[in-house]
């Protein structure tokens, strides 16, 4: 462990402990509700159940955990919600998606969110790293990762032009110096999914939960297509990637992967502005949060829990079945550090960013 | 594959599957009733009862919930108007009016038969033709998806009923609609006026079915003070057993129908919300006496409903081969598969084919089952289309009001839904039909979707792809036949109006007045539309130029043609100046005085919610509509106010857990 997150873990297990006992009866024999900010079925939705499922044991008080959907407006209904109209009592929370790159990605698109994502009162963050693939038969036919430096063009899938997802493909691509079509408007990723199994497109990238319970049985098993790497994980000063987001696969983080074709580690404009993109797209992928203003016995209670929840077993081996791998929580002061580091890129690269974009937009 | 059917029938047969399956069947047929809820709400409440359980039997409860769910909604749309789920939108043209006259014992014969006869029949098919379905839906790229919509386009023309014009720019419209939001590549946000509810890529559909077809019916119900049936129950003279008979005499379209629900099923991304449409509108085209259709013809019942049926078999197919949900049920049950440690992949179709087959026969089974129930208690259902109207009003808006807000659980749901209420109204008024507007909403998003990544991608070479050549040509072989049969029918009997909103004598003239206002109004929201779209970028522009151009010129001609009316060919009724003819109409209809009673009890219901929420609003509705609307007894008031408290709170609150509107006043329950 880096010596700043175990000073953070040890300051949040002792914060912790002295609010245990003000939060010991906070939830006792009350319901606590865990709003979802994206409709039931997706991989939030997936994630916050098994969350809200294994959570309540470890609540000082044992409540009742239930989950709630609140989709739209890509999850900005939900943050307003919560942010807004929300009892401020301790009894409602948010297991949210995107809360850091909504609002970092605000400049660029407006999404309306009437709330500062500062102002939550946070529990924790999950960070998630995204992977990419490619169909094998992209001529001259892909059989390794480095089999794509071959390739004389392909086509790349989107959803956005001003998504996270697709300006992160659209960098590491450029960075590559890969020639590429770009097609974007897939409404979800898994509509994106059907046109690579149809060869309407080569090239796409996944969330961890979709491509290790989707992607690898039905794409990459049957030889249809190739895992090439995955995005790092990046707090601002360093870029890392934990052993859980690379387990079992055959591919390497995307600076490992670049070092490895390239024979340097990757630099310049590009790369400086994917480390922002991809820091509020990955590093608080999921943030778990309180209306601002609730009551302090309830923050500490729900700390505490999370922090009981990453050394849980029965979480441990529940998760592995249900999306094939453990979410890791960064709990109390570790989570807003995260936060603080993701929910804002810096002007040259907001700058950068619109022209970016509107290369691709046509008028 | 006859073992693996085999060893996947006796698996679902054997015990604990089979009680599994009856507990599924029997919940699936509330979650379909109950306008609102689903098999998507159904699916999230069960899933969790599946951990621990063995795959085969967790699938059954899941998949017996799931099948029933389109044979059970008939129940609202036939005996209420009112959609019980997406897939049941086309059974209330012909499902209501039916139930009007008498005959909603016969529509539910018709209804159960045809949709256990459309589920076994979709299984079966699917069953047998497993080897094309996976070159099928490979095949099947967004050009498809886009021709597949323009097909779908043509169906307005059935769906038109008494004027093709309207029908036309009710379609434009409903496709404007669809437009509301983020365009596809979300860089414009689209006629959203900075409302955070409107931000997003597409409205939700159950709202705005909602609003279009049970408004106006909870209006007319108020304003007659009659039962739902116009029709004394001992003058009735079709019952369930003529629905049975039904159902088996038009055996030919039952097949077509359900072969419909297969394939849309089939395809990820079509689902439920067209499915009844499609096989609607197939109906009314292959039939030579179609101005019988919306007017309570059991054609217009078993086409919709042998469709739905038939659909959920098939929409397993692409969840489990290629793990792709079409929809967030099948979200729902690719979740179920996971915790199952089963892993979506062509192995289903291969390997573990008798697991496949297992659910396919779980889909037969409670569809059996399902309909067996149901027809056992459609006497007993059917007797409520008989109630006098002030006793079923508030449990009609109660669960009208409840199913929009299921849909995203906020207050603009409930904007959503009673504007799209009053359009509705004003439409029936003007003559407008509502169906094509729904069709022309739910293939507006794919079509748009379909058509900007099919010019990125393929540039005009997809018209050379040899299923869009067939789909072109289908698109182009039903525009022709329809217009033959157009011209014939017109050439045959000029003066018969027929399906929704055909309307003969007095109605039509009044129809004349309203349709003027109404079609300026529309005419400045098309060029509104058009003048907002040219400042877009051309993606984002596309759809609504291509629609709202054609909006313009429908709405011109009606214009043009009332203009024409009133000012040469005066009725001899409604003589004098424009203005007298109104104040005239006006005069002559009850109506406005009721509609604007309707709307005030539903502004106090939102009014009130703001401050209350909603488990002390609608159960107060209730309490005030029935004591002093209409004066009924203390006990009829308050056990049916208890009964409508106990339903919110059980039912949403305590098993749904859905999100309540927050209340103003602190200590009630949020």
């Amino acid at each position: 462990m880096r010596p700043l997150s175990k000073f953070l873990v040890t300051a949040s297990a002792i914060a912790l402990l002295g609010g245990t006992a003000i939060a010991k009866d906070f939830y006792k024999g009350k319901r606590l509700s865990v709003l979802i900010n994206y409709s039931a079925g997706g991989p939030t939705d997936i994630e916050a159940r098994l969350f809200a499922r294994n959570i309540g044991k470890h609540i000082a008080g044992k409540p009742q955990v239930i989950g709630k959907n609140m989709a739209g407006a890509g999850g900005t209904v939900a943050t307003n919600y919560l942010g807004t109209k929300a009892r401020k009592d301790g009894f409602t929370m948010g297991y949210f998606t995107a809360l850091a790159s909504t609002a970092a990605f605000k400049p660029l698109k407006d999404k309306g969110v009437r709330v500062d994502p500062e102002s939550f009162e946070l529990i924790a963050t999950v960070a998630g790293s995204s992977y990419a693939y490619i169909r094998t038969d992209v001529a001259p036919g892909i059989k390794k990762p480095e089999d794509i430096m071959k390739t004389k063009g392909f086509t790349l899938l989107g959803l956005r032009s001003r998504s996270s997802l697709d300006l992160r493909e659209r960098l590491v691509l450029d960075m590559l110096g890969l020639k590429y079509k770009y097609v974007t408007g897939y409404r979800g990723t898994s509509k994106a999914r059907v046109a690579v199994l149809q060869g309407e497109g080569d090239y796409l990238t996944e969330s961890q939960p979709s491509f290790r319970a989707k992607v690898i049985p039905t794409l990459i098993k049957p030889g249809k297509a190739i895992g090439l790497y995955y995005y790092p994980l990046d707090d601002g000063r360093k870029i890392y990637s934990p052993a859980e987001i690379g387990k079992g696969l055959p591919m390497l983080p995307f600076d490992k992967f670049y070092q490895k074709v390239k024979g340097k580690a990757p630099s310049g404009k590009l790369w400086d502005v994917f480390r922002e993109v991809n820091r509020a797209g990955s590093m608080a992928q999921r943030s778990i949060i309180l209306p601002p203003g609730s009551p302090k016995a309830a923050i500490a209670a729900l700390r505490a829990a999370v922090h009981k929840l990453n050394k849980d077993p029965g979480f441990k081996a529940d998760a592995t079945k249900t999306v094939n791998f453990v979410p890791l929580f960064d709990v109390g002061p570790a989570a807003e550090k995260i936060m603080k580091a993701s929910i804002k890129l810096t002007k040259p690269t907001l700058d950068f960013l619109r022209g970016y974009i509107a290369k691709v937009d046509k008028k | 594959m006859l073992e693996a059917a085999i060893i996947g029938l006796t698996e679902v047969i054997a015990w604990p599957a089979i009680g599994y399956l009856l507990i599924g069947v029997l919940a699936g047929m509330y979650f379909g009733a109950v306008p609102g809820l689903s098999g998507l709400v159904g699916m999230a409440i069960l899933l969790p009862f599946t951990f621990g359980v063995e795959p085969v039997a967790a699938f059954a409860l899941l998949m017996g919930m799931y099948a029933v769910t389109t044979t059970s909604d008939t129940i609202a749309s036939v005996m209420l108007g009112v959609p019980g789920t997406a897939g049941s939108q086309a059974t209330i043209l012909d499902g209501y009016p039916m139930a009007q006259k008498g005959e909603a014992s016969r529509a539910f014969g018709a209804a159960f038969t045809c949709s256990a006869m459309g589920g076994i029949l979709g299984a079966l098919i699917l069953g047998l033709s497993l080897p094309l379905v996976r070159p099928l839906i490979l095949s099947f790229a967004s050009p498809e998806f886009f021709m597949l919509g323009v097909l779908g386009l043509t169906m307005v023309g059935t769906l038109s009923g008494g004027s093709m014009i309207k029908g036309l720019a009710a379609a434009c419209l409903g496709i404007l609609i669809s437009c509301i939001g983020f365009s596809p590549q979300g860089g414009i946000s689209r006629f959203t006026f900075d409302i955070v509810y409107l931000l997003d890529e597409g409205l939700p559909v159950i709202p705005i079915a909602l609003g279009l077809f049970a408004v106006p019916e909870v209006v007319f119900l108020a304003i007659r003070h009659s039962s739902i049936s116009q029709v004394e129950k001992s003058k009735v003279e079709h019952g369930m057993l003529q629905g049975i008979r039904d159902a088996f005499a038009h055996w030919w379209l039952v097949l077509r129908c359900s072969f419909i629900g297969m394939w849309v099923g089939v395809l990820p991304g079509l689902g439920a919300s067209i499915v009844d449409w499609v096989a609607y509108g197939h109906a009314v085209q292959s039939y030579s006496d179609r101005e019988k259709f919306g007017k309570g013809d059991v054609r217009g019942v078993i086409a919709p409903e042998s469709a739905n049926n038939a659909m959920k078999g098939a929409s397993l197919i692409p969840t489990i081969a290629f793990g792709i949900p079409g929809s967030a049920t099948m979200a729902i049950l690719l979740g179920a598969f996971l915790i199952q440690g089963i892993t979506p992949g062509p192995s289903m179709l291969t390997d573990k084919l008798h697991l496949t087959f297992g659910m396919m026969w779980t889909v037969v089974i409670a569809n059996v089952i399902g309909a067996g129930l149901l027809m056992m208690w459609s006497k007993q259902l059917a007797k409520v289309t008989f109630i006098r109207s002030e006793l079923i009003i508030p449990a009609i808006i109660l669960f009208v009001f409840m199913g929009s807000w299921m849909a995203g659980t906020t207050m603009g749901d409930w904007y959503l839904f009673l504007i799209l209420g009053l359009l509705g109204l004003i439409m029936r008024y003007a003559g407008w039909p509502r169906a094509p507007l729904v069709l022309g909403f739910v293939l507006g998003s794919i079509m748009e979707t379909a058509l900007d990544i099919t010019l990125q991608r393929y540039t005009w070479d997809w018209a050379l792809r040899i299923p869009s050549g067939i789909l072109m040509a289908l698109c182009v072989i039903t525009i022709v036949v329809s217009g033959l049969g157009l011209i014939k029918r017109r050439r045959e009997s000029p003066g018969v109006a027929a399906g929704e909103g055909a309307a003969e004598g007095r109605e039509a003239e009044l129809q004349k007045f309203i349709n003027l206002p109404f079609a300026t109004f529309m005419l400045v929201v098309f060029i509104y539309a058009i003048t907002q779209a040219h400042s877009w970028t051309q993606e984002g522009g596309r759809i609504v130029i291509a629609f709202a151009y054609p909006g313009v010129l429908f709405c011109s001609l009606m214009i043009f043609k009332d203009l024409r009316d009133f000012l040469i060919e005066k009725s001899d009724e409604f003589s004098g100046s424009i203005i007298n003819q109104y104040s005239a109409a006006i005069r002559a209809s009850k109506e406005p005085l009721g509609l604007l009673r309707m709307y005030g009890w539903f502004a106090g219901i939102v009014a009130v919610t703001y401050i209350t929420g909603q488990l002390v609003s609608l159960p107060l509705f209730v309490f005030l509509y029935l004591k002093f609307q209409h004066r009924e007894s203390w006990a009829v008031t308050l056990i049916y106010t208890f009964s409508a408290w106990l339903l919110l709170w059980g039912m949403f609150g305590e098993i749904i857990h859905i999100v309540w509107q927050p209340p103003m006043i602190d200590f009630l329950p949020q």
